[in-house]
């Protein structure tokens, strides 16, 4: 279980053009984009904090030289009282700035988490089923929750550090222009060490951002199989082989450790090396006589704050590594124009069919040229009931996928009442048609939402209707909860012919116009199945069946019955004719 | 917290690197203090004329040894942190590998999947963070009030120091609020991620019926409720701010009236005073990281009661040295009564069995009859009850896990392949030969379909197996059994997908393989179990009837039922 989620590595060169990075900074600055108004308020706030906070040592000041000097306690009392006031004051504009940050955050990612969950859901379905489920769970949840520090964290922070730092530098350049020039020899190391840090932390959270997928899809595939691996012992191994990710991924944040690790310190260091210049260059002018000694000590505390958005600011910066490489995972996904089968166009109003489908020299292939349906042509009419046969493997699966639009045909084309599908809206074409697939999926939920698949429009009698035709309603009735009893994870907690029946009643409450059932009742006796064909076949009467079945019995009773091998259609006819005419039929036939 | 001891077996061996990464930091924060105390004597020789650069010196010298010192305490606390990440991981799989099966019927993986991601960083985060944060407030806090107590006076520190007490008071009791809205918002982010698991496991189904915006919906709502919590936590947080930034800074105001009193008495000078205030900031700064740190701390808490509960959930197959020996494949079942956990009805209503090894059994009846539960239960995938189950004559309890597994042959009715290349998935177990792989594919009939395919035997499959055929998938998992040479069979319902032809093949080239092993054969199929030694016809629970093909023709019964449709119909 461990071989193709490795496939890809996410590092190509283009990756780290600064170019992207200024695409995905617009991608993101999209998002946040509603909540402005906002931010903006946010970043008053911030400033009004910055503000109060810089007022208070001026009003200390004027509390020791105004009223301490002068003997004034009455003077002092209210100096105390405004000091307070702005504590207060201070106090609200936090927990407001706080609060909105978050929130705008909490919204941000609410709608990119809603973007893309959209974005894969209706990816094709093609792709979807090269993905490994848990890489595409990664992207809707650890990867969002990744970005999310960018709008709460970074964003706004960095514009405030930005303004109070532009302030300083005024301040500090009015003061002493050439002490101030002194302290900023530091910056263009600073810029040296931050580019440099970058290239390697974004590469650093970009593994970890990928190890986290490779483990949610690891996870995700082995306890899905976990029934598997305990029967067959398979612990030790599977354990070797999660311990290897586990590995891999330790190694990405050991690595992402210690990038950050080597890099905070040298920004320290920075801010002591600018004090050392500062004083060394304000010891030799005070010597020359051209400063005085209270200057170098107040422009010592400048340097201070001067480097405490700096150290913000670095310390944000990995937050905002972290962030990008998340945003870039996201960004392929969003970005990535087409492909999407939401960018079908609207339907118009509800098309309804009559059923009438027309397969004309179809030719696919899921990888190059290896033909899974070759020169595939056959008409069904509406409300005919078609059964289709074939050995294992000849590709009878593969042409309901093509009906439904799952994969598009490398030549040739589907009709449905003479239109190509391909100029069917999906929603319009998939509502007409109603699939029992092979490999049964039940949802966690209950028997009714597995079988109005959550769609609460369908009314109560539909589904009792639907359960009665399926053979399904009796044995609901004797269980206690009935419709209510939950399924468990993937219908575990029935029985596999019981999921079946359930699949098959969904699809009758779904009211299609086009029923298909592939391999719907090979789990299930055939005394009930003969139960629900009879039933069948009453409602088939208004409806185009279409049955794929190995168990010759089930389609026996076809109107006609298409035989495929080897990707081919090699006849059609009755039952009785086909038995007659020696070919792959009478085979598979004589087989049973 | 009850379930610090999760922690204990991974600090017993890490604890000397954790031990030196807080001495290193405890080192750096008392370094840290010489930086000001050089830069007032710097300040001292300018006004003095006098030669100052050694200093300077000496500051970069103490700021170089601090830079290094910083990368090695981050490199041993967060490095251990990193190892603590691995560990618990580790940890926590091999822990839920050895979980019940009833477990994962009822929840998926999706839960475990947020555990191992999510919660386990919070620990993280606790344990190495939270570790720096202390460490910085207990020392520089330290340093500073033993320098304000020694220089100014005692009475005016503590009252400096008053607003501190209700500062960690205060953000000690919100502590526990932020333990309760952390874990709901870690319950939701768990939510999230069984949702979305789900949806795209079967994304084959809510594509087919085109239920995408219902999916959205649902999906919208789980969404909105993880913002709901989180903004519950925002809230919170937002609260901290004030109580641990602002609060504190009151400190300032008191000095202020309390030591301008002072002066204006002439108790102290403005000079003690300044360098008061200077050290008041001191102590400050550490006290405002403590609302972070318990904040911190609270969050990781509240992740590993999380992990801690999971972890808490009983270990089902609990065995260490086990037995390796082969079983014969003699099956005895003896009033086997059996109900799934949670449920009342029984699936399985006093069965009695009594299999021979070699012999050959087939079952057949009505969908929810219990055919795969007896299955599930000759492997102990759940635990029948004692004294029921017996093989070669020691009841099953008795048997090591490990050996009654690996005697056991198993192919489950859905296929479930893994993401592995097909000649891995057919040497799934252990190691086998080339031709050990091959022998079994071309016995479960799909060698050929494998070598038609460019790749072969190392092609990689998708999650599931879902890039073969139906039919592809069962045979593949037919020969992942065979391969182990097994000395009992059970295939459950494994001929589903298979047309006849393809299945009487299967049969015939099994035959000879079958011969001395025991083997029991689910199927719908009467062609598929006809020629078994032994037929039995489960209903409800119950067997129903029992005996040879023949037998059971000329019994007229449940069986002829099945048997007359399909023989009707020409199938059998």
């Amino acid at each position: 279980m461990a071989m193709y989620y490795r496939g890809r590595e996410y590092d190509s060169e283009a990756m780290r053009q600064m170019s992207l990075d200024r695409r995905l900074l617009r991608v993101l600055w999209a998002f946040a984009e509603p909540f402005r108004h906002l931010l903006a308020l946010a970043l008053v706030l911030m400033l009004l904090a910055a503000a109060a906070d810089l007022w208070r040592p001026y009003l200390m000041k004027v509390a020791i030289d105004d009223y301490i000097a002068e003997f004034n306690p009455d003077g002092l009392r209210r100096v105390v009282y405004l000091y307070a006031a702005s504590l207060v004051f201070s106090a609200a504009v936090s927990y407001a700035e706080t609060f909105v940050l978050q929130y705008i955050g909490q919204q941000v990612i609410y709608n990119i988490r809603a973007k893309v969950f959209q974005k894969l859901i209706y990816r094709r379905f093609g792709e979807m089923e090269s993905q490994p489920v848990g890489r595409m769970v990664t992207r809707v949840t650890n990867d969002t929750d990744a970005v999310k520090e960018l709008y709460t964290d970074v964003l706004v922070a960095f514009a405030s550090d930005i303004i109070i730092l532009s302030g300083i530098v005024v301040v500090m350049l009015s003061i002493n222009w050439r002490l101030a020039l002194v302290a900023f020899t530091i910056i263009p190391p600073m810029f040296l060490l931050t580019i440099l840090y970058q290239r390697f932390a974004r590469e650093a959270y970009r593994r970890v951002r990928e190890k986290t997928a490779v483990i949610n899809t690891y996870l995700q595939e082995s306890l899905n199989g976990i029934g598997v691996i305990k029967a067959f012992w398979r612990f030790e191994r599977t354990a070797g082989e999660y311990r290897a990710i586990n590995k891999e991924y330790m190694a990405a944040g050991l690595r992402e450790m210690r990038t950050f690790a080597i890099f905070r310190p040298f920004v320290d260091l920075l801010h002591v090396v600018a004090t050392v210049a500062v004083l060394s260059y304000g010891g030799w002018e005070y010597a020359a006589g051209a400063l005085e000694v209270g200057v170098v000590v107040a422009f010592l505390r400048y340097v201070e704050k001067f480097f405490w958005p700096i150290k913000d600011i670095s310390e944000k910066y990995s937050l905002l590594q972290s962030a990008l490489a998340a945003a870039e995972r996201i960004y392929e996904l969003i970005a990535a124009g087409g492909g999407g089968e939401e960018d079908q166009p609207p339907a118009t109003g509800h098309q309804s069919f009559r059923g009438h489908i027309r397969f004309e020299n179809v030719w696919f292939a899921y990888k190059d040229e290896d033909w899974v349906l070759q020169d595939v042509s056959f008409t069904i009419n509406a409300g005919e009931f078609v059964g289709i046969a074939g050995p294992s493997g000849s590709g009878k699966t593969t042409v309901i996928s093509l009906l439904l639009r799952f994969y598009e045909p490398q030549k040739g084309a589907i009709f449905l009442d003479g239109q190509n599908i391909q100029t069917i809206p999906l929603s319009v074409l998939r509502h007409q048609i109603g699939v029992v697939f092979q490999d049964v999926h039940l949802f966690r939920g209950t028997i009714r939402d597995n079988i109005t698949l959550f769609d609460q429009s369908i009314p109560a009698e539909r589904i009792m209707a639907a359960a009665t035709t399926a053979n399904l309603d009796a044995f609901v009735r004797e269980l206690p909860q009935k419709y209510e009893t939950p399924v468990g994870y993937h219908g575990a907690l029935l029985s596999s012919g019981q999921r079946q029946l359930i699949s098959l009643a969904r699809v009758l409450a779904w009211r299609s116009s086009i029923l298909i059932l592939d391999e719907a009742t090979s789990s299930i006796d055939s005394a009930t199945e003969a139960l629900i064909q009879t039933a069948l076949e009453r409602i088939a009467k208004t409806r185009t069946m279409l049955v794929v079945a190995h168990r010759l019995s089930t389609i026996q009773h076809a109107d006609r019955i298409i035989v495929l091998s080897k990707g081919r259609v090699a006849e059609q006819g009755t039952h009785k004719e086909l038995i007659s005419c020696q070919g792959v039929y009478q085979r598979l036939y004589s087989s049973q | 917290m009850k379930y610090l001891y999760l922690l204990k077996p991974f600090f017993r061996v890490h604890w000397p690197v954790y031990a030196a990464g807080v001495l290193v930091l405890i080192c750096v924060d008392l370094l840290y203090l010489i930086i000001p105390r050089l830069i007032g004597k710097t300040v001292d020789s300018i006004i003095q004329n006098a030669y100052f650069m050694h200093y300077l010196w000496q500051m970069l010298g103490v700021a170089g040894l601090i830079a290094v010192l910083r990368y090695v305490y981050r490199e041993c606390i967060m490095g251990t942190t990193r190892r603590l990440e691995f560990y618990l991981r580790e940890k926590l799989f091999l822990h839920a590998q050895r979980i019940s099966l009833s477990f994962f019927d009822k929840q998926g993986p999706g839960k475990i999947m947020a555990l191992t991601t999510n919660d386990i960083t919070a620990v993280r985060m606790a344990v190495g963070l939270g570790i720096m944060l202390l460490v910085d407030a207990v020392i520089m806090g330290a340093a500073s009030m033993v320098i304000m107590v020694r220089v100014i006076s005692w009475d005016l520190a503590l009252w400096a120091i008053s607003p501190l007490f209700p500062t960690l008071l205060i953000a000690t009791l919100m502590g526990r609020l932020v333990h309760d809205r952390f874990r709901n918002v870690q319950e939701k982010f768990s939510a999230l991620t069984e949702f979305v698991q789900e949806a795209f496991a079967g994304v084959k189904v809510i594509k087919g019926f085109a239920a995408e915006s219902i999916w959205t919906e649902r999906f919208q709502a789980i969404s909105g409720a993880n913002v709901e919590a989180s903004l519950a936590m925002a809230r919170l947080q937002a609260a901290y701010i004030p109580v641990t930034h602002t609060l504190p800074l009151f400190s300032y105001a008191i000095t202020l009236f309390i030591g301008g009193n002072l002066i204006i008495r002439g108790a102290i000078t403005v000079g003690d005073f300044a360098a008061f205030i200077g050290y008041l900031g001191l102590i400050l700064w550490p006290v405002m990281g403590i609302g972070y740190l318990i904040n911190t701390i609270q969050r990781g808490t509240a992740s590993l009661t999380r992990l801690g509960d999971f972890m808490s959930i009983p270990i089902y197959e609990d065995e260490k040295a086990a037995e390796q020996c082969m079983l014969n494949g003699y099956i005895q079942i003896s009033g086997l009564t059996f109900a799934y956990p949670g449920s009342e009805t029984p699936s399985l209503n006093g069965i009695d069995l009594d299999v021979p090894a070699g012999v050959r059994v087939g079952i057949v009846g009505r969908p929810g009859a219990g055919k795969s539960t007896l299955l599930k239960l000759l492997l102990r995938l759940y635990d029948p009850p004692a004294g029921s189950i017996f093989i070669d004559g020691r009841e099953i309890h008795k048997i090591s896990f490990a050996a009654l597994r690996r005697s056991t042959g198993y192919v489950p009715q859905d296929g479930m392949l893994f993401s592995q290349t097909i000649g891995e998935n057919i040497a799934f177990d252990g190691d086998y030969s080339r031709d050990e792989v091959i022998r079994a594919a071309q016995i479960a009939a799909v060698n050929e379909d494998i070598d038609t395919k460019a790749e072969g035997y190392s092609r990689t499959l998708n999650e599931k197996g879902k890039n073969l055929s139906g039919g592809q998938q069962q045979r593949v998992a037919i020969a992942r059994a065979i391969i182990k040479k097994p000395s009992i069979l059970l295939l459950d319902d494994v001929f589903s997908a298979l047309d006849y032809r393809t299945q009487s093949q299967v049969l015939a080239n099994m035959n000879e393989f079958l011969a001395g092993r025991t083997s029991i054969i689910v199927s719908q199929r009467i062609a598929a179990v006809k020629e078994a030694d032994l037929i039995i016809v489960l209903d409800r629970g119950r067997v129903v009837e029992r005996g040879t093909h023949a037998e059971l023709v000329t019994k007229r019964g449940l069986y002829y039922k099945l048997y007359e449709q399909q023989f009707a119909d020409g199938e059998a």
